[in-house]
């Protein structure tokens, strides 16, 4: 074993077919709740997984799915209780099944024990990455001295050895100018080359299993591509077993070679991708392959002689970063020259990859951004433009109630009393849907989606002609994300809106644009029809971008 | 409904509430009292009654000059709160002007403004004091300005941290895009979000004017003898502290008791919100 440790470049031992890597039976996660009493979170969950498998793991949030994956790695909230059920990892029993009665001290010396083989196996056998590389690597220390902390953990290499390992691992991960990237810091890098250093660091000590929840949520489409065929590499490379969770099925299926479904803490489903995919058994199941967002807009007559009610032309936005007081600041083109013109009741999707100057151009369109070249033009004036933003829980106030947030666009803009304007809260909250009671509440008492829709009634209840939609269903679950789109659409037919719509799901923006736009690095690549662009991409750049 | 809704949520009761608001009422009740009624005149001196020990007539004892102890606490505990509350009250409101303006707009402003309040910072409150009174002469009104001024720039970091973050999220821009100008947007709609870091900064800084008058009282550049403050009273008592230790005792248990009532109370605020 020492042997084997002391070169990361061995190849871990076979083991005999057929057998586990690892086996997780009956386990149940609970937590303890303020008001007494306790909240189950996982339900009797088991699973197991062969060596070099691929398990994916599917289900909204709050199905249990990255507690599941919490236990398995022993990183489990201080607070969390585990109910019952036991890990096993390579024949190695992690956590024994907790109903059994036993004394204090055994139970002490277990949980010692238990830590003892987790830190022998942690960063060397088993490894996670997680959601937000930012902040899951250090911000204070440099790549390679991160990459080592697990060689200097488990391994006896020298600082050359190390060093050599650090570049292999980065360059495996298909990171250019590796040798430049060991001395520079976390936020100096992107977001996708931050996911891959983790996957690098993950990988260094050629683990037998990779935890990864939901790696790619925060990447554009490009890059989750991207990252996801590097990590099926690297795992089928180096015969490394994967759990990878995720709420995004499309990833699953082109990923994993068996996939379990969760909902409310319980396995509802589970077999090989193939079965699970093409026929699914349980109603869940078949509900979450429905709303997951696909096929094209339905049949959209567009009046030709409608005005334009917003054209832009030739902005171009540049950023000054000024690092202090007596520095010259630093020049950055976000945004150069581009063109469009929108016109009322069309859906104009604006589509790229995350930094391509899309959500700075909405900025500059809505007004939030004034210092820009070229010109915008509203038909409505400097007032009545809104807009909805990607996470509702910052867009909306936390500290005021909603029916505070949905009334103060009135306040600021009408002179109607108190009585009128909860008259006309009560009138938006039915469109979107809302019980009336979420008036009294604070949005951290709401759901994800109810959170979106009253963050869509704040942008409306003004009535404005012109909305812009900032990925206004990224940070949701694919059967809400259903809902709300259905609810935007809807609500553009009753009230002849128009949306622009900026988001970097190429499924979503199909299902609801009229005309597209594709940015990059500022520029405008090219922009049209809605079905025109997806199906004959004229672009290379383009084609990529739809996969 | 409202007033048990404020003492239990989530069907469990909030106990660090309910004992502070308990010592902050007791408290309170004391120095209220105090200005109307007091056992003894505070100032009357007793020649003959010189530190007594606590006895029926004395319940706390007397002091060096035979003046009651209780009836000075009484009447000292509401010039120490008065001196507490109105120091953190201007402290507050000008940390919170002060803070929201550098931490909302930022830029060049903000770095002069921050190195001024540094400034500040790093001078010797008891120097500055010292100048202060040197210039206006000694007494409440002036030892509250002074203290006042020197208190702005721990609040006004509290807030301008607070601010810093909180204009970037999107509650903000949406604010703007509703219309709201910039004033409106700061107070009304950030400030409440950093309501939990401005109750405890509160709660310290309410325990630290207490402290600092006592302080500055005990230099004699505060409350003015023969009035009492609960910081006086402690400074005057140290020289019997092993011979009539109620001279101590009394009003170091009053300060006990409003400052732990003040510190529990901020505890709950600062977890509503979370």
């Amino acid at each position: 074993m020492t042997d084997e440790r002391k070169n990361p470049e061995n190849s871990s031992p076979k083991p005999e077919e057929g057998s586990d890597l690892l086996r997780v039976e009956d386990l149940s996660v609970a937590f303890p709740l303020q008001a007494g009493g306790e909240k189950t979170v996982v339900k009797h969950v088991s699973f197991s997984l062969k060596e070099g498998e691929v398990l994916g793991i599917a289900g909204e949030s709050g199905s249990g799915k990255s507690m599941t994956a919490l236990a398995v790695m022993g990183l489990l909230p201080e607070n969390a209780i585990r109910r019952c059920g036991s890990i096993r990892f390579d024949g190695q029993m992690l956590c024994k099944d907790a109903e059994t009665k036993r004394s204090f001290k055994t139970v002490r010396a277990e949980k010692q024990a238990e830590e003892r083989v987790r830190q022998e196996l942690s960063g060397s056998k088993m490894t996670m990455i997680f959601q937000e590389p930012l902040t899951s690597l250090n911000p204070v220390m440099t790549i390679k001295k991160q990459m080592e902390e697990p060689l200097l953990l488990h391994t006896k290499l020298s600082a050359e050895e190390r060093e050599a390992a650090v570049l292999a691992a980065l360059r495996k991960a298909e990171l250019k100018h590796a040798k430049r990237l060991l001395n520079q810091y976390p936020h100096q890098l992107s977001g996708g080359m931050r996911q891959r250093v983790m996957i690098a660091m993950a990988m260094i000590n050629r683990p037998r299993l990779l935890i990864c929840d939901e790696p790619t949520t925060a990447l554009d489409a490009v890059t989750e591509r991207e990252i996801v065929s590097l990590i099926r590499r690297l795992a089928k490379e180096q015969n490394t077993a994967v759990i990878f969770i995720s709420h995004d099925l499309s990833v699953l299926r082109s990923l994993s070679d068996r996939v379990m479904i969760m909902k409310d803490g319980r396995a509802v489903e589970e077999g090989t991708t193939e079965r699970v995919f093409e026929q699914p058994e349980q109603e869940y199941t078949k509900t979450l392959m429905k709303a997951a967002v696909k096929g094209a807009k339905e049949s959209t007559e567009q009046p030709d002689s409608a005005e334009t009610v917003l054209s832009v032309e030739k902005v171009s936005v540049v950023f000054k970063r000024s690092n202090g007081l007596f520095r010259v600041p630093e020049l950055k083109q976000a945004v150069s020259e581009v063109s469009f013109a929108v016109k009322k009741g069309e859906i104009f999707g604006i589509v790229g990859e995350s930094g391509c100057g899309k959500s700075t151009l909405l900025k500059a369109v809505s007004g939030l951004l004034v210092h820009y070249e070229g010109t915008i033009w509203r038909k409505d004036g400097n007032v009545g433009v809104q807009m909805v933003f990607q996470d509702p829980y910052t867009s909306l106030n936390p500290a005021k109630r909603v029916g505070w947030i949905l009334e103060e666009p009135l306040r600021l803009n009408t002179v109607l009393t108190k009585e009128e304007r909860r008259r006309i809260v009560g009138e938006i909250l039915k469109e979107t849907e809302l019980p009336a009671d979420v008036m009294n509440r604070h949005i951290s008492e709401l759901s994800g989606g109810q959170r979106q829709r009253v963050a869509i009634a704040a942008a409306l209840i003004t009535r404005p002609e012109l909305v812009l939609l900032d990925e206004p269903v990224s940070a949701l679950d694919v059967t809400v994300q259903a809902q709300i789109l259905e609810l935007l659409l809807r609500l553009q037919r009753e009230h002849a809106l128009t949306y622009v719509f900026v988001s970097h799901d190429m499924a979503v923006v199909r299902k609801i644009c009229d005309r597209v736009m594709v940015m990059k690095d500022g520029r405008v690549v090219e922009c049209g029809a809605t079905e025109e662009l997806f199906l004959h991409p004229k672009e290379s750049y383009t084609k990529r971008l739809m996969g | 409904m409202r007033v048990v809704g404020w003492f239990k949520k989530d069907g469990k009761w909030k106990v660090n509430r309910m004992i502070g608001l308990f010592l902050v009422a007791v408290a309170v009740a004391i120095s209220l009292t105090g200005c109307f009624f007091t056992p003894y005149d505070p100032n009357a001196i007793d020649a003959g009654l010189k530190n007594a020990a606590p006895s029926l007539s004395h319940l706390f004892g007397t002091d060096n000059f035979g003046r009651d102890v209780l009836s000075r606490v009484m009447k000292g505990a509401g010039t120490t709160f008065l001196v507490g509350l109105s120091v953190v009250t201007i402290g507050a409101v000008g940390g919170c002007l002060v803070g929201a303006f550098t931490g909302y707009f930022g830029g060049k402003a903000d770095l002069i403004l921050m190195r001024v309040n540094d400034a500040v910072a790093a001078i010797p409150s008891i120097l500055l004091a010292l100048v202060f009174v040197g210039v206006f002469g000694s007494g409440t009104v002036q030892l509250i300005c002074a203290l006042g001024i020197l208190f702005i720039p721990s609040f006004a970091r509290v807030v301008r941290s607070g601010f810093v973050v909180q204009k970037e999220l999107d509650y903000v821009k949406n604010a703007r895009l509703m219309g709201a100008g910039h004033l409106r947007i700061m107070f009304v709609h950030i400030l409440p979000n950093i309501k939990s870091s401005l109750y405890s900064a509160l709660a310290i800084g309410f325990n630290n004017a207490v402290l600092s008058e006592a302080a500055m009282s005990y230099l004699s550049l505060g409350v003015q003898p023969p009035d009492a403050s609960l910081g006086r009273m402690l400074s005057e008592a140290q020289p019997y502290i092993f011979r009539a230790p109620w001279n101590a005792v009394a009003p170091g248990l009053m300060i006990l008791i409003s400052v732990l009532g003040v510190g529990l109370l901020s505890l709950e605020g600062g977890e509503r919100h979370d």
